[in-house]
């Protein structure tokens, strides 16, 4: 429908409607029910409004869409422009991402980035036993007693964009756009105090503060048979807070003022104990930087049905930010840096050249040059007198330091890490008759690394693609390739001797199906499968194979113009296995336990076996034509992650276990019935069912805060938030709508 | 018009206007007229192929006209499915859809594959509210990026159930779209990203991460899916494997990353091995070598 008036023709439609229901298992279950969105339980909700003006003359149009206006994740769009000639958007974008409401406790208080305790506890921070069978001036009880406030974790993204398309002349195209990006909120983030064996987790709720402008220019130039365009693309990160200092709650010599710093942290079990390292702590926390790219992209077809495609880019990714002295500690003479800020400069260069021909008839070859370079020029930094960690003293660092809280003084530099990627690949394609097309691909592709474990390896790749329309009603989509990758030496460092996958030599197998069968026009069969394994076979610690296998079925249905049936199963499997030996020793070679093949007692084994059941299946019936229709659909995923190991039995070795399973699950059900009032009103009734289960060990058994976070550990005192513990959650969303169309 | 023998090959077809078309084919002209497209040829066209409206992209249709009409008759292209061979239909397309975004459209697996642009585009009548998106139902909603997750999961099972999980990016939100990240119609980049790296697509959005650090974590910088999994992941932050074992995987130093630590050690629950290490990619602290600062 739509409404003239004037030189103008108007067209729209708005919806209006509400939105009852409950929501059941407490805020536990709003971060997972609401993590991405506002559903608006309880309220009113304009889920969409849509407005096109045009003239009547089909020379120019302005739209305008909105979904959920006034909602956190709102979305409203304005578009105008005149055809062909000009286009112009601009939108506003909202996306929260909320991982807790109403759960997580803290009990510091914030400014900007600053952490501060109001007062800390005076006795006894922990014993080896629990915290309930602690008195009740230690640390976890003094966190138990009202020293602490609700924090609510969540961030909302809002996303600011400009676009300008302007043609002037029907072969040029020039474009301008501008993007703006604002995160803001609070997550939780980990900070420690002292060396892993005194454990000491102080979670913070980091405040994020971001905000990113993005510009973009181009222009492109099309003639009949060559076409070429140049694209500049700037990015500028801000981080409005980038430090992070904290009080550290473990040092007890008071607040404020009235703290004196300690240069060592004391792993002493009991009473009031000044050796808690320094009073504060103190993080950098991402720094601002820029980026900015230039592409040249072009393309011609050129005689014997060739067409070649190009591209050039060359960028700089920039970042200076002042560094932060080594520590806040006062106790702790600062050693000495070779620079204040890094100086970062790094280069990514890309080229391409890709050439199509079809010359010959039936025969698809194409060829292609890929070359990517992240060119690290940042400044290497140097600290002669080694690293403090931590804001503690003794615990200075350096790669020919025992990693051990040795103080050894040696020289620490920074590496420019850095790497180059070659790829080279030829296609053939051939369509031996209308209905099957065989393709043989192969690939090489050279890296380079700088500073890593392997400076050059070659992968290698083949295989065969088959696509089969025996019929106008069957498709069949095949491909497999396999693939090699070969490092030209792998420097195994004795102090980390594990063969890292991104490195390590690795055989590949991928293949895909892909099935589609139409027997009548009324239904519709599909499947697929996707497949892939990875065995590093030279790794004799390290990852040993990963696979993953995904089969896919699906349908749809339509017996009769008013019914519908749909559904999708997929089941999805994931496997990996990595072998580890445990190690007190900070210099070893494999070779030396002879791991894992003989007297394994210190090596160990471990297992991941993951698994997802997705499913959905619905129905589209129409009651009445053009007049009552509905719609029910269900969407069910089930996953499951296990992680087993074992080994590691020998006297003194923390014996490899089991870890409990984690499992999720996400059941949503729709049911909606859309009947037309009138010819320009619409009503929309029905009913949401979405509920969301996880079983996670590791979550499940967190607290608010937890003073001893592991029984069987000697020391252990960490402040969590608590933002883990989400529980499940069973909603029931009604909801009624009238849409207003013109 | 001109009729022609059975015996004698067709006349060349010349171009006979749209608003030949319009008299047999008022409905579809009337539903074209609506689409942007269709408001550039028919009412703004500023080059020959744009004037020639129906036939730029079917074909001169003298022939078409000169046999009466009918499906398929007068060497029209139809644009239905198997009526003629993929590079004809698409070969319409290209004429003007070659630039841009679909420069590397020769070169795409979804070319080479024999796909058609109305697999997923849709010319005749008004879809979405960009793109032009085919309709997988007529439930496919008119937000792009509610809608192209349905059309890409025709083919893309596998990614289709993993927007599912409970790890997951904010698209089945309708928040983000496949073609916030990928461009289907090919590109010179690997998995036919938009961006020259995975990681450069997601520092488009990740931006705080692209550092440069002064304490670079290698594989973090070379490749953010060596350790996430972006389609969806039942680990929690879309990861692949679960924590510790993904850090283990590479670092098996000597004391605790070596340690195969038990289930209610601090080295598992929560965070795991980020409750300390939490600028995992990437440091510019002086004292951030091991991301603890």
């Amino acid at each position: 429908a739509e409404v003239e008036f004037a030189d103008l023709v108007a067209s729209g439609s708005a919806e209006i409607g509400g939105v009852p229901g409950t929501r059941t298992g407490g805020n536990e279950g709003k971060s997972k029910f609401e993590e991405y969105r506002e559903t608006g339980l309880g309220g009113w909700i304009v889920p969409e409004l849509q407005l096109f003006l045009g003239g009547k003359k089909n020379d120019f149009f302005v739209s305008f869409d909105s979904t959920k206006p006034g909602f956190r994740d709102q979305n409203y769009r304005l578009r105008f422009g005149l055809y062909g000639l000009l286009d112009i958007e601009a939108e506003w974008d909202q996306i929260p991402h909320l991982f807790d409401e109403g759960i997580s406790r803290t009990p510091f208080r914030r400014d900007g980035g600053t952490f501060h305790l109001d007062g800390k506890p005076t006795t006894n921070i922990s014993t080896s036993a629990h915290c309930d069978a602690q008195p009740a001036t230690n640390f976890c009880h003094f966190l138990d007693k009202g020293n602490t406030h609700p924090v609510d974790l969540g961030l909302l993204y809002g996303i600011g964009r400009f676009k300008i398309k302007y043609t002037p002349l029907p072969g040029w195209t020039l474009n301008a756009g501008y993007w703006s990006q604002h995160v803001g909120g609070d997550r939780a983030f980990g900070t420690i105090f002292g060396t892993p064996g005194n454990f000491s987790v102080v979670e913070l709720p980091e405040p994020i503060d971001y905000q990113m402008h993005n510009v973009e220019l181009g222009g492109e130039y099309a003639a009949d048979w060559w076409s070429v365009g140049l694209r500049y693309q700037g990015s500028f990160f801000h981080n409005n807070i980038s430090t992070l200092i904290w009080d550290n709650p473990l040092n007890l010599t008071g607040v404020g003022g009235g703290c004196s710093d300690s240069a060592t942290f004391s792993n002493a079990t009991n009473g009031v104990d000044a050796n808690r390292g320094p009073c504060r702590g103190r993080l950098d926390l991402y720094p601002s930087n820029q980026a900015h790219t230039f592409t040249l992209t072009g393309a011609a077809t050129l005689p014997w049905k060739t067409r070649f495609m190009g591209t050039a880019s060359y960028g700089w990714r920039l970042q200076d930010d002042k560094f932060l002295p080594f520590t806040i500690n006062s106790a702790i003479t600062q050693p000495a840096m070779s620079a204040h800020s890094l100086d970062g400069d790094v280069r990514p260069t890309m080229i391409n050249a890709t050439v199509v021909n079809n010359a010959i008839d039936h025969l698809n070859l194409k060829a292609y040059y890929r070359y990517f370079d992240l060119d690290n020029q940042s400044r290497r930094v140097s600290f002669p007198d080694g690293i403090v960690i931590n804001d503690q003293a003794g615990t200075a660092v350096s790669p020919n330091c025992p990693p051990a809280g040795a103080s050894c003084g040696d020289a620490e530099r920074t590496n420019r890490y850095a790497y180059s990627k070659q790829n080279i690949g030829f296609d053939a394609g051939y369509d031996l008759t209308r209905w099957l097309t065989v393709k043989l691909g192969t690939g090489w592709e050279k890296m380079h690394r700088e500073f890593r474990e392997v400076r050059n390896s070659d992968e290698y790749g083949v295989g065969p693609t088959v696509d089969v329309k025996p019929l106008s009603s069957l498709l069949l989509r095949a491909s497999y390739r396999h693939s090699w990758r070969n490092p030209s030496h792998y420097n195994l460092d004795e102090e980390n001797i594990a063969k890292k996958f991104d490195e390590a030599r690795r055989n590949r197998d991928r293949a895909s199906l892909f099935a589609q069968y139409t027997p009548w026009e009324i239904l519709n069969l599909y499947a697929g499968f996707e497949f892939t394994k990875d065995d590093y076979p030279d790794s004799r610690l390290g990852t040993q194979f990963d696979f993953n296998y995904s089969p896919s079925a699906g349908f749809a249905l339509m017996p009769y113009k008013w019914l519908k049936f749909f559904g999708d199963y997929n089941w999805d499997r994931y496997d990996w296995q990595l072998d580890a030996i445990q190690r007190s020793a900070a210099l070893e070679t494999p070779d030396a336990v002879n791991c894992p093949k003989s007297g394994p007692t210190r090596c160990w084994t471990s297992r991941g076996l993951d698994r997802v059941h997705t499913l959905s299946f619905g129905s589209d019936v129409t009651l009445i034509e053009n007049v009552l229709g509905f719609r029910i659909q269900y969407g069910y995923s089930f996953g499951t992650s296990r992680v087993n190991a074992s080994g590691a039995t020998c006297g003194g070795c923390t014996r490899a276990t089991n870890y409990p399973t984690i499992n999720n699950s996400w059941q949503e059900l729709l049911a909606r019935f859309e009947y037309q009032v009138m010819k320009n009103v619409g009503l929309r009734v029905g009913y949401y069912f979405n509920r969301a289960r996880d079983n996670d060990h590791g979550v499940d058994i967190m607290k608010p805060w937890m003073g001893d976070v592991d029984p069987s550990a000697s020391v252990q005192h960490s402040v969590f938030l608590g933002d883990r513990i989400k529980g499940p959650f069973t909603a029931h969303v009604g909801f009624v709508a009238l849409k207003f169309s013109f | 018009a001109a009729a022609w023998s059975a015996d004698a090959p067709p006349p060349e077809p010349t171009y006979v206007g749209s608003d030949v078309c319009k008299a047999c084919h008022a409905p579809q002209f009337e539903q074209f007229s609506q689409t942007q497209m269709g408001k550039i040829f028919l009412f703004n066209a500023r080059t020959l192929r744009e004037k020639q409206a129906c036939e730029s992209c079917h074909g001169p249709g003298s022939n078409h006209v000169a046999a009466g009409g009918g499906r398929g008759v007068g060497g029209l292209i139809s644009f239905r499915k198997d009526a003629e061979p993929g590079k004809v239909q698409n070969g319409a397309c290209l004429q003007c859809h070659e630039k841009g975004m679909h420069t590397y459209w020769e070169a795409s697996p979804h070319a080479s594959r024999g796909l058609t642009c109305t697999n997923c585009h849709t010319v005749m009548h008004k879809t979405t509210d960009r793109y032009q998106l085919a309709k997988v139902d007529d439930k496919t909603p008119f937000f792009w990026k509610r809608a192209d997750i349905e059309v890409c999961g025709q083919c893309h099972l596998q990614r289709k159930a993993q927007l599912m999980r409970s790890s997951h990016m904010p698209m089945r939100e309708g928040k983000i779209g496949c073609s916030d990240c990928h461009n289907p119609h090919g590109t010179p980049n690997p998995s036919q990203l938009k961006q020259a790296s995975v990681n450069e697509n997601c520092y488009t959005c990740h931006t705080e991460r692209r550092g440069p650090f002064l304490w670079e974590h290698p594989p973090v910088i070379e490749n953010c899916t060596n350790c996430h999994e972006p389609h969806g992941s039942v680990n929690d932050r879309l990861l692949k494997v679960t924590d510790p074992r993904l850090c283990t995987q590479c670092h098996q130093t000597a004391f605790h990353p070596s340690t195969p630590r038990g289930k209610n050690s601090a080295f598992f629950f929560n965070r795991s091995c980020t409750n300390c290490h939490s600028q995992v990619h990437g440091s510019n602290h002086p004292a951030g070598i091991f991301f603890q600062r």
